[in-house]
Formats: C-alpha cells, sequence, structure tokens
C-alpha cells in the first residue's frame, strides 16, 4: 500500500501540469493560438495537399499566398482590395465588411472556392457562394471543367463599393452591378441582408434558430449578419447552419 | 503575533500546502489574463504567456470532442493547448481524483475564499443551509448542464458556454467579451458561496461533472480505517463537499475534490484512520 501526503501530491501535480506542457512544447504539439496549417486531403489525387476547406477568417491573404502557392497581386486582385490596403496582413474575415451592401456574401467560403478551383483542387462549391468578378475573370482563364465554368458564369457579383469609392471616387450601388446581368439569388437563400424575420417567414421555427443560436433570437427584424458581427461569429458559419435548416423545409 | 505562531497557525490542521498551489494559480491565471488583454494593444509583457483563456481551459479540450473526431478541427477559440490540459486533467483525475478542482482551479479557490467569509459568519451551520433531499437531487444537475454544452457545441460549432461560464467572466469581467449572463452566473455563484461550499462545483461545473467520475476508480483514493475510527465525524465535517467519510470505507463519492480535508493530514484526529493511498487492502 503506498500512502500519499500532501506535500508529494502537490510535487506529482506540478510535475504532471507544467511537465506535461513543456514536453508537449518540446515535441511541437503545444499551440495556444491558431497554428494556420489548414488540414491536407487524405485521398484523391490531391491527397497530402492542403486543404482550402480548412481556411479561416483568421488566415491573411499573404498566409494564404505562402501555404497554397497563389501570388499575393492575384489574390488582391480576385478580391478587389482597394490598392491602399495591405494585401499581405488583410485577414479573410474582414472581406465580408469590405462588400457591406453586397446582396449575397463574399467572405471565407469565396477565398476557399477560388484558392481550389484556381490551384485545380478538388472542392465542391455551394449553391450560395459567390465571388466577385474580377475573381471570376481570373478563374476563367484557368483550366475548369464546363460544370465550373457554368457555376462561374452564375455566381458572380460587382465590384465592391469600397474599392470604386476608392478608386474612382464614385459610389455604383453593388445592386445595381448585381441586377445588370450577373446572378441574383434565389428566395430562400440567406444573404448579407437576411434577417430573421425572413428565415421565420420560410418555414424555420424560432424554437431551431434559437437551438442554432444558443441563445434567444434577437428581433426579428435583425440582420443575420449584423447579429453574427456584434456576437463575434463568423457569419459564413452562422448563415450555413441556418441555411441547413430552411433547406429542410418544404417550400 | 510572531511569525512563528502565525505560521503555526495557518499550518495548524489544514492541507495548508493546498492553499498555496490554489493561490500560486490563482494568480498565475489571472496575470495570463492580463497579459493577453495587454498584448492586444502591443503592451504585453514578453516572458509571460499572454494565452486566451479559452486556450488554457481543460473543458475547451471536453467540448471540442465531437468536432476533432468528425472534422478533424477544433471549435473556434480552441487549441491543441486545451486538449493537451484536458488529457493531462484526465491523468491527474485517474491517478489522483478530481485534484484539478481542489488545488488548481481558480474558480474553485475564490468559492473557497468567499466560504471563509460565510464560515465565520454562520460558524457550524455554513455549508448545511440546503435541506438535504433537495441538495442530492440538485446535485445531478451539473450532469445536465454537461450533456447541454456538449450537444450545444457540437450543433452549432461555437463556444456556446463561453457566454455562461464563471471562469471566463472571473479573468475577464474588464473586457468587452464578457456576457452579461456569465456576469450574473459569476456574481450568484459568489453570493451562494457566503452559504454554500464550492456551489458552483456541487451543482453545476460540467467539468467537475466529468473528472468526478474519475472518484469511481482512480489509483489513489481516500481510505477510511473502520478500526481505528472514533467515529467523531470531524472528517464529515471538514469535508467541502459535504461527503459523509465516517459511513465510508472507501470514498467513491464523484463529488470528492481531493483536498485531502479529512485525512488525518488534516481534521481527522486518529494518525493513519483517514489516509490517501494506493494500493493494499480492497474494500
Amino acid at each position: 500500500m503506498i500512502r500519499l501526503g500532501s506535500k508529494w501530491l502537490t510535487v506529482l501535480i506540478v510535475v504532471i501540469l507544467f511537465g506535461g506542457v513543456g514536453l508537449s512544447s518540446a515535441l511541437g504539439w503545444w499551440a495556444t493560438e491558431n497554428r494556420k496549417v489548414p488540414s491536407r486531403y487524405t485521398e484523391g489525387e490531391a491527397a497530402g495537399e492542403y486543404n482550402p476547406a480548412d481556411l479561416r477568417g483568421s488566415y491573411t491573404l499573404g498566409e494564404v499566398s505562402d501555404l497554397f502557392g497563389v501570388p499575393l497581386p492575384i489574390l488582391a486582385e480576385a478580391f478587389e482590395l482597394p490598392a491602399t490596403t495591405d494585401a499581405a496582413s488583410y485577414q479573410l474575415k474582414s472581406l465580408e465588411s469590405l462588400y457591406p451592401d453586397a446582396s449575397v456574401e463574399i467572405g471565407v467560403e469565396s477565398v476557399r472556392l477560388f484558392v481550389a478551383w484556381y490551384k485545380g483542387l478538388p472542392y465542391e462549391a455551394q449553391a450560395d457562394t459567390y465571388l466577385p468578378a474580377s475573381a471570376v475573370r481570373i478563374l476563367q482563364s484557368r483550366p475548369l471543367s464546363s460544370a465550373q465554368q457554368e457555376y462561374l458564369a452564375s455566381h458572380s457579383l460587382g465590384t465592391p463599393a469600397s474599392t470604386q469609392v476608392a478608386e474612382t471616387q464614385q459610389s455604383t450601388p453593388l445592386a445595381q452591378a448585381t441586377s445588370e446581368g450577373t446572378h441574383t439569388p434565389s428566395d430562400r437563400t440567406i444573404t448579407g441582408k437576411t434577417t430573421f424575420q425572413q428565415v421565420l417567414d420560410w418555414g424555420v421555427s424560432q424554437a431551431q434558430i434559437e437551438q442554432v443560436l444558443g441563445k434567444e433570437m434577437p428581433a426579428p427584424t435583425t440582420v443575420i449578419k449584423d447579429y453574427a458581427t456584434q456576437q463575434g461569429q463568423e457569419f459564413s458559419t452562422l448563415k450555413t447552419a441556418l441555411q441547413a435548416l430552411i433547406d429542410q423545409v418544404q417550400p | 503575533m510572531t511569525v512563528a505562531t502565525l505560521w503555526k497557525r495557518f499550518t495548524r490542521r489544514r492541507i495548508w500546502i493546498r492553499s498555496l498551489v490554489q493561490l500560486f494559480f490563482f494568480v498565475l491565471i489571472a496575470l495570463i489574463a492580463v497579459n493577453h488583454t495587454l498584448a492586444e494593444s502591443g503592451q504585453g509583457i514578453s516572458w509571460l504567456s499572454n494565452a486566451s483563456l479559452h486556450a488554457l481551459c481543460p473543458f475547451g479540450g471536453v467540448v471540442t470532442l465531437y468536432q476533432y473526431a468528425t472534422t478533424g478541427s477544433f471549435v473556434q477559440k480552441i487549441h491543441e493547448s486545451s486538449f493537451i490540459l484536458m488529457i493531462l486533467g484526465l491523468l491527474l483525475a485517474v491517478l489522483f481524483g478530481p485534484v484539478l478542482c481542489g488545488w488548481v482551479c481558480p474558480l474553485g479557490t475564490i468559492q473557497e475564499w468567499v466560504g471563509k467569509v460565510g464560515r465565520k459568519l454562520f460558524k457550524r451551520r455554513y455549508n448545511h443551509f440546503v435541506p438535504a433531499r433537495l441538495d442530492a437531487v440538485l446535485r445531478y444537475a451539473r450532469y445536465g448542464v454537461l450533456a447541454w454544452v456538449v450537444y450545444m457545441t457540437a450543433a452549432s460549432s461555437t463556444l456556446i458556454f463561453a457566454e455562461y461560464d464563471p471562469y471566463f467572466t472571473l479573468f475577464n469581467f474588464w473586457s468587452s467579451e464578457v456576457a452579461i449572463g456569465g456576469a450574473v452566473i459569476l456574481g450568484l455563484t459568489l453570493l451562494s458561496s457566503l452559504f454554500v461550499e464550492r456551489p458552483w462545483c456541487k451543482y453545476a461545473c460540467p467539468y467537475g461533472a466529468v473528472l468526478g467520475l474519475s472518484n469511481l476508480f482512480r489509483v489513489f483514493r481516500i481510505r477510511r480505517n473502520v478500526g481505528t475510527c472514533k467515529l467523531d465525524k470531524a472528517c464529515d465535517i471538514a469535508c467541502p463537499m459535504n461527503i459523509p467519510v465516517s459511513q465510508r470505507t472507501i470514498v467513491r463519492d464523484v463529488q470528492c475534490i481531493s483536498c485531502l480535508e479529512c485525512t488525518a493530514e488534516a481534521h481527522c484526529p486518529v494518525a493513519g484512520t483517514v489516509e490517501f493511498v494506493a494500493g493494499g487492502k480492497k474494500s
């Protein structure tokens, strides 16, 4: 029988906790912030390559460029960053604010799609993922399948208003650009302007919404994107969860 | 009063080294939390970790388990460090029971500190306000909290509990990240600590619910020697979690936090009667 007193217990607690942290640090396992290393494809022709689907809002365009070998000027051009912006340190989650008036969302999901197709990596595009017109132009110069070409033709957006202001000192509403030949999202699709009331109108119950939010739903007139920003959440994550509920409801 | 007398009083009949360990971890976590805020404005202390509190919370590892198993990624704000701390916490629990609760957790520590005021105010009534029958039912509540947190985190892929977590609030009350829910729960926890010892741990802590299960199979356990026990119930009175140690041979109660206050090293008056042991005779 082994008796253990408080002093030895103290020693063992300290050794196990700090020893464990020290050992994991030495092995390179200890990380208290995002490592900025996406997961890799585990099967198929791209096995072993970084998977753009694992890109997060905290990644910068510079990191995306380094990881995936997409030239930084191409990324900056594709997402129409204002010339005064430092593209290398521009975080993907900031893209949503670059297109505040867009009727569809340009964000992390758009970068994932762009990078994957630019590099010829397998990636299943979601129906509600859109790209700026310049990103579409760049991709159309790459070897794409006819299905991908078709997708791009219907998922293109105009130039962000902020860029236009910065570069041409004119403010052309995005909605106008969208209505002039590019795609408008169908009904029952969450966009940057969708309110909780619209989700309710599409047949999702308040209880279901609150389950996704993990708390009480705000006023129905609240714009979902604004709510996500206030709560410090990624709009794209919230949108995906709510859109799944909408898709389950028969129109 | 001399320093020697003060020290003697401090070290008499209690596990004084536990108080030091608790103070150490409380100060360490507080300093890291402050440094995290300073680092965001470029004024952090370089030799001290500026990790976020989420990164240093072993419960973060528990709530991200489902997402990690299904997608290979962590829930937002949770990193490898939470996972490693979870494993170390489980290792400690398997060996010694929930020592993270009794010796390390700063939220447990601050409840004990407030509880000292309550003990002064209410003497022996302290920690005996909740009727036994109600108390027995409430003790299951933390499993409900655990199930809710794990489910909601898996369903939403976000750290839902952060908005209600009194531990997060305790070390972030100065930041805009604190939610009103967390502040209310922390306030209620500290207020309740005046009447009940460690109320959050007893009734609501989801991580304590996980670690408490280790009491069923841990290597080192609290054992009472029936032959030498005087049945004076000193161990029952000392137990912060109200476990009737004097009615047990081996303490397997899931609420035990391995504080050792019931042992002969602290409150049990007979040497070798209540001990923290491994191996030997099984009950």
